[in-house]
């Protein structure tokens, strides 16, 4: 008989530590190198001394703030128009035939490739960064609330009509629980597309927002701020997976696959 | 055959509808931001086919060529490698997830501050963006391989190579044609910015410089181009993927028969 031994941390830890050191060591050894300096690279701890001094920095939070907002407000608009087109389009065969070519031609079309026209109509304010939002972010929530409502089960659909169930009762009991995983999914996608081209209009357009922030420290060639504004947009995109991840958690905690063994 | 042409013109009624109520609710426009709609047309026709295509279209298309191909490749080597050593995966995770959130916007300076504006930062920006989707469908198509085929595998002492080659990769293709068809989408789009900020030249520095000068017919006409552009390279990669995965689809479609 062999007794295991359990270990107080789990085995990857320490190997993901380890390379996260290496690549930190090296960036700190090529900054403070000849070729870093020609390259105007700052080494990593010029970089993390910058991004402390940018959180005592209120401009900072201010363009933080207003890259937030545009990108909540691009989701919230996203959703509202994505979900109950989708939806309808889903259930009804020949809106679905009507659209699709048209779904097909716009889902491709870059949304940034709009932004002059939307930096003429609206100038370089919140509502030409939410509009290229909107315009980019509403697609894959279209199109993953379509394919929701494919993902029903036929067993369930013939139940319901066994039982004369009506319209609403069969789109409470039968299709929203069964499409919320992937309009959930459809959510996430948006909601990366939704930060990525916030950051984008504001860069490329000169709405406030940290996209500016980024293309002024570029401008101006203070390069510690670019690559601490660089390291500070990584931790967006990671909180707000970390924040969809939590979400699904609470939203579809009774989903199998959120209660499957992982 | 009579539902076969009812469906099609219910394909078409609406996207034919929406173009001719565009023609016609912009023929007499005044407006500069909305010219109306035969202008583009005509102003297309002149500048794009084919004097632009050479000018514009075509750097742009082999830009888009050149760092989607380094992103295939790339992403799939450096998927297998990933995929077949589950110890180095879980180690750089962290890592990739990182580099992965980070909105590409945020990289551009980066690459700037590398490359330069020229070509090369125009292809790497590409290149980045697109390989990890690619990457990461890859990892996962590896790791979800049969672990039958790999056992039989072993046990006629296959060598890995070949195993890599005639295995584990047909297997996996589906997932990475998945990723492939998103790094190709966030591919377009890194072109289009990298040119919108980069050295003069391109579809997405046209379509800048045309609303730089108010010149909204060129503008419009641009964005045309543009979506042509990426209708038809997503086409084109739907055609090869039809192709390379025709064994995938009479599977799913077997499937589908037996469940019904």
């Amino acid at each position: 008989m062999r007794l295991t031994v359990t270990r107080t941390a789990p085995r990857g830890l320490l190997d993901q530590v380890a390379v996260v050191l290496l690549l930190g060591a090296t960036w700190e050894v090529f900054g403070r190198s000849a070729a870093g300096q020609q390259a105007n690279i700052p080494p990593l701890s010029d970089s993390l001394r910058q991004l402390l001094a940018l959180t005592a920095d209120p401009s900072f939070w201010s363009a933080l703030g207003a890259t937030l907002t545009n990108t909540g407000l691009g989701l919230l608009i996203t959703v509202l128009i994505g979900v109950p087109v989708g939806l309808f389009i889903g259930l009804n065969r020949k809106a679905s035939l009507s659209s699709s070519a048209l779904i097909d031609f716009c889902r491709f079309l870059p949304a940034v490739a709009f932004l002059p026209l939307a930096l003429l109509l609206f100038g370089a304010t919140r509502d030409m960064v939410v509009s290229i939002v909107v315009i980019s972010a509403v697609w894959p929530m279209l199109i993953q609330s379509i394919y929701a409502t494919e993902q029903s089960d036929s067993v369930l659909q013939q139940v319901s009509k066994a039982f004369r169930l009506t319209r609403l009762d069969v789109l409470r009991h039968i299709y929203l629980p069964s499409a919320t995983p992937f309009l959930f999914t459809g959510l996430r996608v948006s909601a990366s597309i939704a930060l990525l081209l916030s950051i984008s209009a504001e860069f490329l357009g000169g709405a406030p927002g940290l996209g500016k922030t980024l293309n002024e420290a570029l401008v101006n060639n203070k390069t510690e701020t670019v690559f601490a504004l660089v390291l500070i947009s990584g931790g967006l995109g990671l909180g707000l997976n970390a924040v969809m991840h939590l979400a699904r958690r609470r939203l579809l905690w009774w989903h199998p696959s959120e209660r499957t063994e992982k | 055959m009579v539902q076969r042409l009812r469906d099609i013109c219910w394909q078409v009624w609406l996207p034919v509808s929406l173009g001719a109520l565009w023609w016609t609710l912009s023929l007499g426009s005044e407006s500069i931001y909305f010219p109306a709609l035969k202008n583009i047309l005509a102003e297309f026709n002149n500048s794009w086919l084919f004097e632009h295509y050479w000018s514009d279209a075509l750097p742009s298309i082999l830009r888009l060529i050149a760092g989607f191909s380094i992103a295939v490749l790339a992403g799939i080597g450096l998927g297998v490698t990933l995929g077949l050593n589950s110890r180095l995966e879980s180690a750089v995770r962290p890592v990739i997830d990182f580099v992965r959130s980070t909105p590409s916007t945020a990289l551009l300076p980066l690459f700037m501050l590398f490359l330069g504006t020229g070509q090369e930062m125009k292809v790497a920006m590409i290149a980045f963006v697109a390989i990890w989707p690619i990457l990461l469908n890859t990892v996962d198509g590896i790791r979800a391989v049969e672990p039958t085929l790999t056992n039989v595998a072993k046990t006629f002492h296959i060598r890995k190579s070949h195993q890599i080659l005639h295995i584990l990769l047909p297997s996996a293709s589906p997932q990475i044609f998945a990723g492939a068809r998103v790094g190709l989408a966030i591919g377009v789009i890194a072109m289009v910015v990298s040119e919108m900020v980069g050295r003069p030249g391109g579809i997405g520095y046209f379509i800048l410089n045309a609303q730089r000068q108010f010149d909204m017919t060129a503008m419009w006409g641009g964005l045309v181009a543009l979506g042509i552009l990426g209708f038809l390279a997503n086409f084109l990669f739907k055609l090869v993927e039809g192709r390379a995965l025709t064994w995938h689809k009479g599977m799913q479609n077997r499937h589908k028969e037996g469940q019904s």
